[in-house]
């Protein structure tokens, strides 16, 4: 055994080695942060998830049941769709549902669905090349029976690429709505060349029936720019008869140091009735000032406004066109989402992230509560500090 | 018994071995004679399984060639096959503790006799020496066949001397040994079988004492009628 | 012991002169490195303080603080190139580790050959002892970074340093380390995985080039040509039309199920080839 001594040394340093560094990172502690309720229903606040940062630690998802980092995550929960779309819940539950259907199909804007339907249309590699065209496929959630077809895109030679923004359907026709980018020669801005575009498509003819522009940006004599961008809404999927879009004045302005950028001077925001093409200005929407955009429902447009230490949310109804407004304690918003009929609301509150669930029917918040750490001093201080939340999300 | 059953080779389009059949019996010394190039070195290869064969069949006591033929015959090429910064008593260390058939008691004897001293490294031995290693890694397995290439090509006439006095000895007593060579002279009167190759073919099989005996030729007289005449 | 462990052995023993070189250079390359940029850095400290009687603290709240992972950045050179300079010895010898045994006039092939054991015994023991050493550096590495670490708690003045690292977060925040040692064990065993894979093909052409020489490298060549291929075929096919035809778990599936039969037939065919084709 003696003249072996080096290849079993060698064998007992590696597993040493390794061995200890792998059992050391696996008995790693990480801080676990927890989101606690301070007035209100824990209820509320079950199902959220705040996704963030910390230096040293990586990126973590924190809830009221405490925190999961990703470097604690194993090998293989990087290969689950549900785990990559977490951010996605709609999506998420689209892979569960239909795993064979949702094959090549990552979109959530190219994403329609009603109680019968589950439709799906994107361009298939935009308009880079000649052989563009429009993917299409349908189930019926009831036989289960999937139909597919590729559409030839009418005038595609004029664009550079597009992407589906919205999907709509009323019996046999399926209406994609679209922001398409036009070709230009002499390197003019990408904003200027921007339309929006409805295209029917017949689904028993198999082809788009009709494509029309439905906005295009356009150059003013004042060499202002108005461009147009539709609004996706939340869950992209609900069928919807009326969308929203925005309005924007543009001009070129020069810095200090000479070089060119888009000033907006004016964003005001429209709804669109796709039945009837008929147009309504949201004017209650003020655009500048310190407020935040949060984003369109099946049935509402929601924003929040700063006003000193509170926040003023409007609930516009694309119904009843009905203004509702209610103010929420909190400094600043940070971010904001709407699910259902609640809105989550984050803030940045001196060390700690403060979250804020409210009602958006009753107008009123349901739920405070705030980030929190198990831990005392300065320890304390400096994890709240470190910890950076960019996102959240409810886990279905 | 080693069998040779119409054994065929070439490397590339060269046709090494045609048709090749011999048999070489156990307590017999069994010479393969020809020209360098007639594959004599090739047919030693094909024994030990270190060549492929295109045809024919070799059978070592009715068995086929494979990893178990190893404690039952053993291979000393023309170079000794060690890497040559091992030291001698490495290289028998090495043969130790991979051969159950190897017998440490005759290779200390073999290591005194042919004077080799242990530290040496084999890449600082002379050729004579090299050659008396080699054979002392080959003579030292108790096995019951050894096949040598070439054992007195290129070496000095003393170390030849103690060479062939190892032939005589109860070392290759009762064995079975196929040599090659490509000069009879030194080794006639060691020999009991004679191969002739030539082109690829056995030209001739004989046993030494009966061609003496009945014909009154030497092994050169037959060689000289095979490839001359 | 068997002869399989005897031959591992004799592997690992006739490369420890060289395997030794390599930790040393590795050493002094590594630690020289950070101890120059170490000492820089404090030179520049010293230089830009100037003879005003200010302290390191008042330095460090002005210019920030510095960390292990700081100065590892700073001295990428010196600490990569060793790394470089092991994965290319390592590269060189899974082809030395054969090529060697035909070489110079005493080839030891024929020894080799006829040791009375299955041949395919010599093949593991090749191909378990690459990964030893490859391992083995990893392993090295893993040991003289917090050695590397304490380097540099020694030269930096404590007011200057940041807070300290553990050698988890310092691999974890490393662009090319946390590829050496990954971030799960389950990772580790993948991605050495595939480097055993890539050797043992790698094997397979060189002994396919061995039984037939000229021949054989044209197959040789074909071969690592094919089974690159095979790898990959799964993203060739996925990447036309249909995009993200395949869920990431379904692709991962598909290519260890690909990644194991490359294996198994390229063990095949080696093992065959030892048996059967190989010659001296």
């Amino acid at each position: 055994m003696k003249r072996y001594w080096f290849s079993i040394l060698l064998v007992v340093f590696i597993l040493g080695s390794i061995g200890t560094y792998y059992v050391t990172a696996a008995s790693r502690s990480y801080p676990d942060f927890k989101l606690l309720t301070v007035s209100g229903d824990d209820n509320e606040a079950k199902s959220l998830v705040l996704e963030g940062t910390i230096k040293g630690y990586g990126s973590l998802d924190v809830s009221s049941k405490g925190s999961e980092y990703e470097q604690e995550e194993s090998y293989f929960e990087q290969f689950s769709i549900s785990k990559r779309y977490s951010y996605n819940q709609e999506m998420v539950q689209l892979f569960k549902e239909h795993r064979g259907f949702m094959r090549a199909k990552r979109s959530t804007n190219s994403i329609y669905e009603d109680e019968k339907t589950l439709a799906y249309a994107s361009f298939n590699s935009g308009y880079v090349d000649r052989q563009s065209k429009l993917d299409v496929s349908t189930l019926d959630l009831k036989t289960k029976s999937e139909q597919s077809f590729t559409a030839a895109v009418p005038n595609h030679e004029q664009y550079n690429y597009a992407y589906v923004i919205d999907v709509q359907l009323d019996g046999q026709l399926l209406y994609i709505f679209s922001t398409n980018y036009k070709k230009n020669d002499n390197e003019e801005r990408i904003a200027g060349n921007l339309e929006i575009h409805k295209y029917t498509v017949d689904l028993n003819a198999k082809s788009i029936s009709k494509d029309e522009v439905l906005f295009a940006d356009t150059k003013q004599d004042n060499g202002e720019m108005v461009t147009y961008s539709l609004e996706s809404s939340m869950p992209s999927k609900a069928p919807n008869d009326v969308l929203v879009y925005r309005k924007q004045t543009e001009k070129l302005v020069k810095d200090k140091d000479g070089n060119e950028m888009t000033e907006t001077s004016k964003s005001e925001l429209f709804t669109l009735n796709w039945r009837t093409g008929q147009t309504t200005a949201v004017s209650s929407f003020e655009s500048n000032g310190s407020g935040e955009w949060v984003g369109v429902t099946a049935d509402a447009i929601i924003w929040t406004a700063q006003q000193g230490t509170s926040a003023r949310v409007t609930n516009y109804d694309l119904k009843t066109r009905e203004v509702k407004s209610f103010d929420i304690a909190v400094p600043s918003v940070s971010s904001s989402m709407v699910s259902g009929d609640r809105l989550y609301v984050l803030s940045k509150e001196g060390d700690s992230a403060k979250v804020v669930i409210a009602d958006l029917k009753q107008g009123k918040v349901v739920y405070t509560g705030k980030i929190d750490i198990n831990e005392q001093g300065e320890d304390r201080t400096k994890l709240l500090t470190n910890l950076a939340i960019f996102n959240l999300y409810v886990k279905k | 018994m080693i069998e040779f059953k119409s054994v065929r080779k070439k490397y590339g389009r060269k046709k090494v071995l045609q048709d090749v059949s011999f048999t070489a019996q156990k307590g017999n010394i069994t010479c393969l004679i020809g020209i360098n190039g007639v594959g004599k070195s090739t047919v030693l290869k094909a024994i030990m399984g270190l060549t492929p064969i295109d045809g024919g069949s070799i059978l070592i006591d009715g068995m086929p060639v494979g990893k178990h033929i190893y404690e039952h015959v053993a291979y000393i090429p023309d170079h000794i096959s060690m890497p040559p910064n091992m030291t001698v008593g490495a290289s028998m260390q090495f043969m130790k503790d991979f051969y159950a058939s190897w017998n440490e008691a005759r290779a200390e004897e073999m290591l005194t006799f042919f004077k080799l001293k242990r530290s040496d490294r084999i890449s600082e031995l002379s050729k004579g020496n090299t050659a008396k290693l080699n054979l002392l890694h080959g003579l030292s397995l108790d096995v019951e066949y050894v096949l040598m290439d070439e054992p007195f090509s290129g070496i000095d006439a003393f170390s030849r001397e103690q060479i062939t006095e190892v032939f005589t000895s109860k070392l290759v007593e009762d064995r079975g040994v196929i040599i090659t060579t490509h000069e009879i002279n030194d080794i006639e009167h060691l020999i009991d079988e004679v191969v002739l190759l030539d082109n690829g073919f056995v030209k001739s099989q004989f046993n030494c004492e009966d061609m003496r005996m009945q014909e009154g030729k030497s092994v050169m007289d037959v060689m000289r009628e095979v490839y001359i005449g | 012991m068997n002869r399989f462990w005897k031959l591992l052995h004799m592997e690992v023993s006739r490369f420890w002169k060289l395997y030794i070189t390599l930790f040393a250079m590795t050493l002094l390359m590594q630690g020289g490195g950070i101890l120059y940029v170490c000492n820089r850095y404090m030179q520049t400290v010293k230089d830009k303080m100037g003879p005003a009687a200010s302290t390191y603290a008042q330095y460090a709240e002005e210019h920030g603080v510095v960390t292990f992972s700081d100065i590892l950045s700073e001295a990428q050179l010196y600490f990569l190139a060793p790394i470089a300079l092991c994965i290319g010895g390592m590269g060189l010898y899974v082809f030395l580790i054969w090529y060697r045994e035909w070489m110079g006039k005493n080839m030891f092939i024929y020894r080799l050959l006829m040791l009375p054991t299955e041949r395919r015994h010599l093949y593991v023991a090749k191909l378990s002892a690459i990964l030893l050493f490859v391992i083995g550096l990893v392993a090295f590495q893993l040991l003289i970074l917090p050695l590397e670490s304490a380097l540099f708690t020694s030269v930096i003045d404590q007011a200057l340093r940041g807070s300290t690292e553990s050698v988890t977060s310092i691999i974890q925040n490393h662009a090319f380390l946390q590829i050496l040692v990954p971030r799960t064990f389950t990772e580790f065993v993948m991605y050495y995985g595939g480097g055993a894979l890539f050797v043992i093909v790698m094997f397979t052409a060189i002994l396919l080039e061995r039984s037939y020489r000229l021949k054989g490298i044209a197959a040789g060549v074909i071969y690592v040509g094919a089974a690159v291929l095979l790898m990959i075929a799964p993203m060739l096919i996925m990447n036309r039309d249909m995009n993200d035809y395949l869920y990431p778990n379904e692709i991962f599936i598909i290519e260890l199920t690909i990644a194991i039969l490359i294996g198994m037939m390229s063990l095949a065919i080696s093992f065959f080839l030892m048996n059967k084709k190989l010659s001296v």
